[in-house]
């Protein structure tokens, strides 16, 4: 048997730099999605006509705000190491009954002739009922998943065809509109009459401070540190004391507010909620899942960002976006969504075999590997 | 301290399972600052010991003090609030997440409401420095690029966090290099001089020699006895762990081998199993042993197609093979009976008789369709063979005891007809009946004939049935045995820790 400490040193040194090429790559794959987007808006600045225009930017921005939020909470979920196929059905409920609590509750303050008082207090009521109620089907997602211990796709596909029945009840099948333009006027309304900068509104707004809100709750306090250990080892994770059920249970809750807000801010943005929102035209649990795992959240759990899946969400409608001004139509945006979406994950998977194959590597052995690879080739 | 000379006192402690005791009232004693070194034969009791002292179990009996106070370890949790620290074989790593958050899970420094990143680095550090890694690893590192040696030392870093009375290490270099079994020599040493009290388990004699300062051996359960590891030495030790044995099965006259069946050269895949080269005959059991870690599973993989081939050659039956798939293994005639029946041999759930036939399921195949009642004779010939209890192919794999779960797969590699068998752990957690069994089906299908490779950690077993004995050592082959000269069991212990000159034939 030789000795494979003769070559050590040299091996060593390879190893190294071996080592050094994969966090160079590690740290470029965990920040892809920035790469993804400087590449998209190039492409896209250089093939399609007026695409920087501050008149094309903005739509497309504000067409991200919905997706951004509801990309929140489902990234929670999956950090968990599960998923919240419910997402979309979350989206109307927030969207309806806002509208249908405002229209209830404005009618109860006396409508039109009991002034302004009447329409604040009516959305205020209409804004905290909608919210309850996303959080509150969040919450028995989360109780199925994690007290109950049934898959997530199990419980949250059933919360979704639920959820479908129980807004078409609510609505009547119906579109709902607010008896009042006085909200609709404020949300959606430019803050600064400057080009580039009308994305600004009260809506905008909100959104990104509940984003900035859920990055810090998740990156800088030890409760989310403690859910990345959860989605990452949760045998590791109970070991330590953290409790993980509760904290699988708190990301459906969040994931139900942040999709009910979503709905609840489009439809505030449109004075209308339709019941079948989603049902044509790009579903959005779709584009949000896209999103996610292009945004390098884990499918597994463990690890990711609710900001980088923001930028996935920006970058997939920039994609849209650019198709439509190449002249191309609906049917390309699905499918490069879809051609995105299979490569990242076919690279995750890729990824995930090529360290498979390598578990159990007895480390003493490398060196000796290293050079009978050498001798093998030659 | 100082109000008790022992740090760890278990007195005639017991753990019983379904069918066996375990744990035969042991009593030992661990003084702080000492190295005590814990030995014995797979299923001696030596790691269902440690889990009682883990708070692994509810219901052992006897006593355990720690500072001569009695303790109650009946979770985890008080395990750990009594000062014992475990660094188990299988470390439990949040890959995804970084050191100093693995390190300090569920008790992250806060400032205000936000982690204290600041902090956490220091404390990571600080704690590195016990096992002298703070040079050489930097805390934000995800613990995925971390190596294997190094994944065990911050373990251990985490678990002397908690300021441990008692350390127990269970088999904690079986996957590190000899310079990284010194540095982790020098840490145990540094951490000792603290006072702490170290229980280590392990197969490895020359370590024990080197780092502990006494030894306790178990055998079937029960304490042999505890000695200051200067009256001792390799032989002793070796005979204390194998006792006089009453053969539970001797293997009846003289095995005739035929010509070659299996010839492999140079068998290499890099960083598991390098350079393999050996030759087998036809109906000849030839045995593969070596300590955990020393790629013996490996190479059954290898052979099989279950892994990847890098360079070497395989000829079966003159005919020179290049190794892409199991099934194309299988095909050729190698079949390999995995270590582990409940994760990679068995479908549970199945029905005995789908089981079995799982193997054969193109063979009993015309076009598209699958044609089991074809597999009815091949069933009721391994059944007879094998004499499978109850004697009902229908019945749900589950059900059936593990001796016969264990027949159950061995029925379904037999059932492709191999040439070469590869059997790795074949009686692991079977009963004693059931083993018998196993081992005169072994011998008598050699004596058919068929040529088997048997990879197993009991002693006992190899000596008793092989006609040869190779022995594997990080992942080479250094030598063999041959029966003409004798073997036994000492003379194979020996063997698998490196030791020379007992060999028939050295590589």
């Amino acid at each position: 048997m030789p000795d494979p400490s003769e070559n050590w040193g040299v091996t060593m040194l390879k190893l190294n730099r071996e080592l050094d090429k994969e966090k160079v790559l590690g740290t470029l794959n965990h920040n892809r999605i920035y790469v993804f987007l400087v590449i998209v808006v190039i492409l896209m600045s250089i093939g399609a006509p007026g695409f920087m225009r501050s008149s094309n930017i903005t739509p497309m921005l504000k067409t991200s705000l919905l997706p951004i939020l509801v990309g929140i909470g489902f990234s929670y979920v999956m950090i968990g190491g599960n998923f919240d196929l419910s997402v979309g059905a979350m989206i109307n409920v927030g969207a309806l009954m806002v509208m249908g609590e405002f229209n209830r509750f404005y009618a109860i303050f006396g409508g039109e002739p009991a002034g302004a008082g009447a329409v604040v207090g009516a959305w205020i009521i209409a804004f905290l009922i909608a919210l309850a109620a996303g959080s509150f089907f969040g919450l028995i997602n989360g109780l199925l998943v994690a007290k109950g211990k049934v898959h997530s796709f199990i419980v949250t596909i059933g919360m979704l065809t639920t959820l479908s029945g129980f807004v078409y009840t609510y609505s009547k099948g119906n579109t709902i509109s607010a008896n009042s333009y006085l909200l609709v006027d404020i949300i959606e309304k430019p803050l600064l009459r400057v080009p580039y900068l009308e994305f600004f509104t009260m809506r905008s707004i909100i959104t990104i401070l509940v984003l900035v809100f859920f990055e810090l709750l998740l990156v800088k306090t030890s409760w989310g540190r403690g859910l990345f250990m959860v989605g990452s080892n949760k045998e590791a994770a109970w070991q330590a004391g953290i409790d993980m059920e509760r904290k699988l249970i708190w990301t459906f809750v969040i994931s139900g507010f942040t999709a009910a807000l979503g709905g609840i801010l489009f439809a505030t943005s449109m004075n209308a909620a339709v019941p079948n929102y989603g049902e044509r035209g790009i579903n959005p649990l779709m584009l949000v899942l896209a999103s996610t795992i292009i945004g390098g959240t884990v499918m597994t759990g463990g690890s990711g960002s609710v900001v980088k899946t923001a930028v996935a969400v920006i970058t997939i409608q920039a994609i849209f976006n650019g198709l439509i001004g190449m002249g191309l139509g609906f049917d390309t945006q699905v499918l490069a969504a879809g051609v995105l979406l299979g490569s990242v994950v076919l690279y995750e998977a890729y990824v995930l075999y090529k360290q498979s194959l390598r578990k159990g590597e007895r480390p003493a052995m490398l060196p000796e590997a290293e050079e009978l690879r050498h001798k093998h080739r030659a | 301290m100082g109000e008790s000379a022992f740090a760890l006192q278990m007195n005639e402690v017991s753990k019983q399972f379904p069918g066996t005791l375990a744990v035969n009232k042991v009593s030992f004693e661990v003084r702080p600052g000492e190295v005590h070194a814990l030995m014995g034969e797979n299923g001696a009791g030596k790691s269902t010991l440690m889990k009682i002292l883990a708070g692994s179990y509810a219901d052992y009996t006897g006593e355990i003090l720690i500072d001569g106070k009695p303790v109650q370890l009946h979770n985890p949790h008080q395990a750990k609030s009594e000062g014992v620290g475990m660094v188990y074989q299988e470390l439990s790593i949040a890959y995804n997440r970084s050191v100093e958050e693995n390190m300090f899970a569920g008790n992250i420094p806060t400032k205000g409401i936000f982690v204290d990143q600041e902090a956490l680095r220091k404390q990571a550090l600080a704690s590195l420095a016990k096992v002298k890694l703070e040079d050489k690893i930097d805390p934000g590192t995800e613990m995925k690029n971390i190596s294997q040696h190094e994944s065990q030392l911050i373990e251990m870093a985490k678990v002397l966090n908690d300021n441990p009375k008692i350390l127990v290490m269970d088999e904690p270099t079986s996957a590190l290099s000899s310079t990284e079994v010194q540095m982790l020599f020098d840490i145990i040493r540094e951490i000792k001089k603290q006072g702490v009290a170290i229980v280590y388990i392990s197969h490895h004699l020359p370590e024990i020699f080197e780092v502990a300062d006494r030894v306790t051996v178990l055998r079937d359960g029960k304490k042999i006895d505890t000695c200051d590891i200067k009256d001792v030495d390799n032989k002793t030790l070796v005979e204390m762990m194998i006792g006089e044995k009453i053969d539970d099965f001797v293997r009846s006259g003289d095995s005739e081998t035929g010509d070659v069946i299996l010839k492999v050269e140079n068998l290499t895949h890099y960083g598991f199993v390098h350079n393999i080269s050996f030759q087998l005959n036809h109906g000849e059991i030839l045995g593969i042993v070596g300590l955990a870690g020393s790629g013996r599973t490996e190479l059954g993989r290898c052979l099989s197609g279950a892994d990847k081939v890098d360079y070497g050659t395989v000829i079966l039956d003159d005919e020179a093979i290049t190794v892409k798939s199991m099934s194309q293994m299988l095909e050729k005639g190698i079949a390999y009976l995995s270590e582990n029946r409940k994760t990679e041999g068995l479908a549970l759930r199945l029905s005995n008789k789908n089981n079995i036939l799982s193997s054969i399921i193109s063979r009993l195949s015309r076009f598209f369709f699958f044609l089991p009642k074809k597999g009815t004779p091949i069933l009721q010939d391994q059944y007879e063979k094998l004499t499978i209890y109850p004697h009902d192919p229908e019945i749900t794999t589950s059900n059936l005891s593990g001796g016969n779960q264990q027949k159950v797969l061995l029925a379904k590699w037999l059932s492709t007809k191999p040439k070469v068998l590869i059997l790795d752990e074949p009686t692991r957690g079977v009963d004693v009946g059931a083993k018998k069994l196993i081992h005169e089906t072994i011998v008598k299908l050699a004596e058919e004939g068929l040529s088997v490779i048997l990879l197993s950690s009991d002693l006992p077993e190899l000596v008793a049935l092989s006609d040869r004995v190779a022995v594997m050592r990080q992942g080479h082959l250094i030598g063999e045995l041959k029966k003409e000269d004798g073997f036994d069991e000492n003379k194979v212990l020996l063997a698998a820790n490196g030791e020379r000159g007992v060999f028939s034939v050295e590589y």
